[in-house]
């Protein structure tokens, strides 16, 4: 059975990862309600064990395939300069963004 | 607009010269402007005036096809050239997207009009458009209960005549819950059938795109418009649809599951016991059936679709296009954090984390790797029933709508309410919501769903299944 406890401080790293920052009481609202939701979710164990083993080791008769292409360059119907025209910065024909290295946060 | 138009109405009006494109145009903007729903983010009144007098032209030089001038609503989440596109987020309210999807662009190739920009749940992630950026949608049967979500938008302004028919997305239920909540039909095709590029992406395994309509007739023309092979999307079909079974003699299997679950309002019961009489005086005969997997459903849901937002949504970053910090943040990693953090709402931010979390190192194997095999059984467990029966029927929805503000800080409540839905998504198939019996004013839906690719069947049963009831009077 799946482990069905989250702290704040696990929220906390989970939601750093996803690049999101929590204010203290959102990280335990977070908390508590994904507590309850993975209680609930707990339950997909149940169905792959035991009696519905069987439905699991039956074969899978569809007609579905991976979808491959080539990879050929087309021209686009979207200009560079409309797919730019929402960029936040730019300087000339490249977005700008500030610094990856050496920055305080790093 | 006149009340009930649909789009059979519209184009014999159009095409007898008794109104005009234009005309309905300014009734369906005029009919949005008075109205307090709240059902749209951005209305087009310059544009789709413009497409209007085009459809008038084309109907003058008999170009008429099935769409022209036919006033239609979109959901937010669905890109249209040149006209803002938010998804009901924060971190989109100033993103005006530089191509049409390619739903769009088959519907403008039919000068159809496209009067604006319906409210969802951010990202579409709810079941009641509460979770919109641009405040909640009102239900048009009572102005203080939900019109259900996440396409409550589309919903609420078909119900509420706002425009003729809508388009809307489904990834758990959301053209089908909120079209049982408001009276109309709402129909998620299979997976694979209608393109979903240019869509704002949630759930790509799950994500669909449909109609959300007056009547059933309706649903298969505004389908048959928008489905077909498209190149840029790589789950698009090749294969052509399969062809209608007769109604004739058709199997219906009523999931004993389904009816025996305990969140199941009784009321909401008998409307659809009702439904499947009136299902059964169309010819087709009705068993029971068992789907001892489906109730299964919602926790493997829970665990696939925010693994699928937490990976989708992290292109939203402040850097390429959306709300952004830049110019306020030092370095890249502020401008990511701060962003999101400022931008995304709560909802959003809840599936990110819990999505993270599911697929994180430690946890990936106990639950995303049991979630995928337990889709696996769910999916065998409807071929195995579409062996003994054509279509499965069942309630859409457990409730009829709820009341504003009952469940929103409840989250596993409000995800409860899509626990008959779900299992739909996760198999690919396709799958109805049609209007059964109303419960004390507030309207209840009845779901036909059908084997993988046979979207033509289940939408030549809700024609049958309308003429029945005489609801389609157009």
């Amino acid at each position: 059975m799946a482990k069905s406890s989250i702290s704040t401080q696990e929220v906390a790293q989970v939601a750093s990862l996803a690049k999101l920052a929590l204010e203290q009481n959102d990280l335990e609202k977070y908390a508590h309600q994904i507590d309850e939701i993975l209680g609930y979710v707990g339950k997909v164990n149940n169905l792959v064990k035991d009696e519905h083993k069987v439905l699991l080791s039956s074969p899978a008769n569809r007609d579905l395939r991976n979808v491959w292409r080539e990879d050929e360059v087309h021209p686009s119907q979207v200009s560079s300069e409309d797919m730019l025209a929402n960029a936040p910065e730019l300087e000339g024909t490249h977005i700008k963004v500030p610094v990856i290295l050496g920055g305080e946060d790093e | 607009m006149s009340k009930g138009l649909t789009i059979n109405k519209a184009r014999d009006a159009l095409r007898s010269r008794k109104t005009s494109a234009v005309e309905l145009t300014r009734d369906s903007i005029s009919n949005i402007k008075k109205s307090d729903l709240n059902a749209f983010v951005t209305v087009d009144e310059k544009g789709a005036l413009a497409a209007a007098a085009a459809a008038d032209q084309a109907i003058k030089n008999s170009h008429a096809q099935p769409l022209t001038g036919i006033p239609l609503a979109i959901k937010d989440v669905v890109s249209t050239k040149g006209l803002r596109t938010t998804a009901s987020s924060k971190i989109l309210d100033n993103y005006i997207p530089p191509f049409d999807a390619t739903v769009i662009e088959k519907l403008k190739a039919q000068n159809a009009v496209i009067l604006g920009k319906t409210n969802l749940d951010e990202f579409a992630m709810g079941s009641s458009t509460e979770n919109s950026a641009y405040g909640s949608t009102l239900n048009p049967a009572d102005k203080g209960r939900v019109p259900g979500g996440s396409s409550g938008g589309s919903a609420a302004a078909v119900a509420g005549d706002l425009c003729v028919a809508a388009l809307g997305s489904d990834t758990g239920g959301s053209i089908r819950q909120p079209a049982s909540l408001c009276g109309i039909y709402g129909f998620k095709p299979t997976y694979g059938r209608v393109s979903r590029n240019g869509l704002l992406a949630m759930a790509s395994s799950l994500d669909q795109i449909g109609p959300l309509t007056k009547t059933a007739v309706d649903a298969k023309i505004l389908f048959e418009a928008i489905s077909g092979y498209d190149e840029l999307d790589s789950t698009s079909h090749k294969k052509p649809p399969v062809k209608a079974r007769p109604i004739e003699g058709l199997r219906v299997g009523l999931p004993i599951e389904y009816f025996e679950s305990d969140g199941l309002d009784n009321s909401v019961r008998r409307s659809v016991e009702k439904g499947i009489d009136a299902l059964k005086k169309t010819g087709c005969v009705v068993k029971e059936i068992n789907l001892p997997a489906s109730p299964f459903a919602l926790a493997v849901y829970y665990i696939i679709m925010p693994v699928e937002v937490a990976s989708n949504l992290s292109r939203f970053d402040g850097i390429k296009y959306g709300s952004s910090v830049m110019g306020y943040a030092k370095t890249l990693q502020d401008v990511y954090v701060k962003t999101r953090s400022k931008y995304f709402g709560a909802e959003a931010k809840r599936r990110i984390v819990l999505g993270t979390y599911v697929s994180s190192a430690g946890y990936y194997d106990a639950y995303y790797g049991q979630a995928q095999k337990a889709r696996e059984a769910i999916k065998k467990e409807f071929e195995r029933v579409f062996r003994e029966v054509d279509v499965i029927a069942g309630p859409t929805s457990p409730t009829p709508a709820f009341k504003l503000g009952e469940k929103v800080n409840d989250p596993l409540q409000m995800y409860l309410s899509d626990i008959y839905t779900v299992p739909v998504n996760l198999a690919g198939i396709p799958s109805i919501s049609v209007p059964v019996e109303p419960v004390d004013g507030l309207p209840v839906g009845m779901q036909l769903t059908g084997r993988f690719d046979d979207d033509a069947t289940i939408l030549d049963l809700a024609v049958a299944y309308e003429n029945n009831i005489g609801g389609n009077r157009g």
